[in-house]
């Protein structure tokens, strides 16, 4: 609903609502840019083209996809073109092949999870992570950052589908049209980064550092 | 009868109440009997709860340059 009445009132020429859908989707739009690319330069220029191609198209985006849908899509073409430009660039300047970014949809084994036999059952079975409270366990500001990290990790398209999906709340159908896979793919994609990042999670809470109360105990990154 | 890595790939759908009602019955039966599925389920529960939740990056204010462009193709 909200989103409605900002793109009705972006077609009017409402300044601010522009000035309010930029503020609102500027951070959104880099995060999902980054997914494609992880040159700074790049990722702003393909969230500024976004926002050119807002201006231009909004008068005919009347009764199209829903205004959130819309923008993500444009920035997904922006990204994957100029993607593919600084590949190019960087091929050249190396002489040779680059092997293409992770798809995360043709690695076989990668559905099976840890501690899973061949036959199919546990020979390791998962372990309860064993909150009093979980859900406020999961959701301290410690937890969300593993998450942001684990989400960061994940092989490209396995990104940007459990971000759509998952962090901007699209539809299943969207992610699909956005991204241009098949449904099949997205969910395939989408079980697999979520699978990551429940392991991601997993480690860290059987690491034991999780519940540590803010600033006794830090996790050591790196050597 | 379901088997613990068909109930780990059925994980997302199951707790977002997508699975069709002989599925969802499948992997209630298993996770009956089954500790291992029902902590992995709950970790995945857990999981998507946190994804969801995730905070949202800090407002970004435009480029007055936008702005300006926003201005000419609104006249």
């Amino acid at each position: 609903m909200h989103d409605q009445d900002l793109a009705s009132r972006l077609r009017a020429g409402d300044e601010a609502a522009f000035r309010e859908i930029v503020a609102e989707y500027g951070g959104r739009l880099s995060r999902l840019a980054r997914s494609f690319s992880r040159n700074d330069a790049v990722i702003e220029e393909a969230v500024q083209e976004t926002w050119l191609a807002v201006i231009r198209g909004i008068h005919g985006s009347e009764g199209r996809a829903p205004l959130r849908t819309w923008i993500f899509g444009i920035l997904v073409n922006q990204a994957r073109r100029l993607a593919v430009r600084e590949h190019r660039h960087a091929q050249v300047a190396l002489g040779g092949n680059i092997a293409g970014g992770s798809s995360g949809s043709s690695d076989e084994g990668e559905d099976r999870e840890p501690g899973m036999g061949r036959n199919g059952m546990w020979v390791e079975p998962p372990t309860p992570w064993g909150f009093e409270n979980p859900e406020s366990a999961v959701l301290s500001m410690e937890t969300l950052r593993v998450i942001e990290s684990a989400l960061a990790e994940l092989p490209e398209t396995q990104r940007q589908v459990v971000l759509l999906r998952d962090v901007e709340g699209l539809a299943a159908e969207q992610v699909c049209n956005t991204l241009g896979v098949s449904d099949t793919n997205q969910r395939v994609l989408l079980h697999r980064g979520r699978a990551r990042v429940r392991r991601a999670l997993d480690r860290y809470v059987k690491d034991g550092t999780l519940e540590a109360p803010p600033g006794t105990r830090r996790r050591m990154i790196g050597p | 009868m379901m088997n613990c890595e068909q109930v780990t790939r059925a994980a997302g759908e199951f707790i977002e109440r997508q699975l069709r009602f002989r599925e969802r019955m499948m992997v209630l039966v298993h996770i009956a009997m089954c500790k291992g599925c029902r902590a992995y389920l709950e970790q995945f529960r857990l999981t998507l709860l946190a994804l969801r939740s995730l905070p949202q990056p800090a407002p970004a204010a435009p480029s007055e340059d936008l702005i300006e462009r926003f201005r000419k193709h609104s006249r």
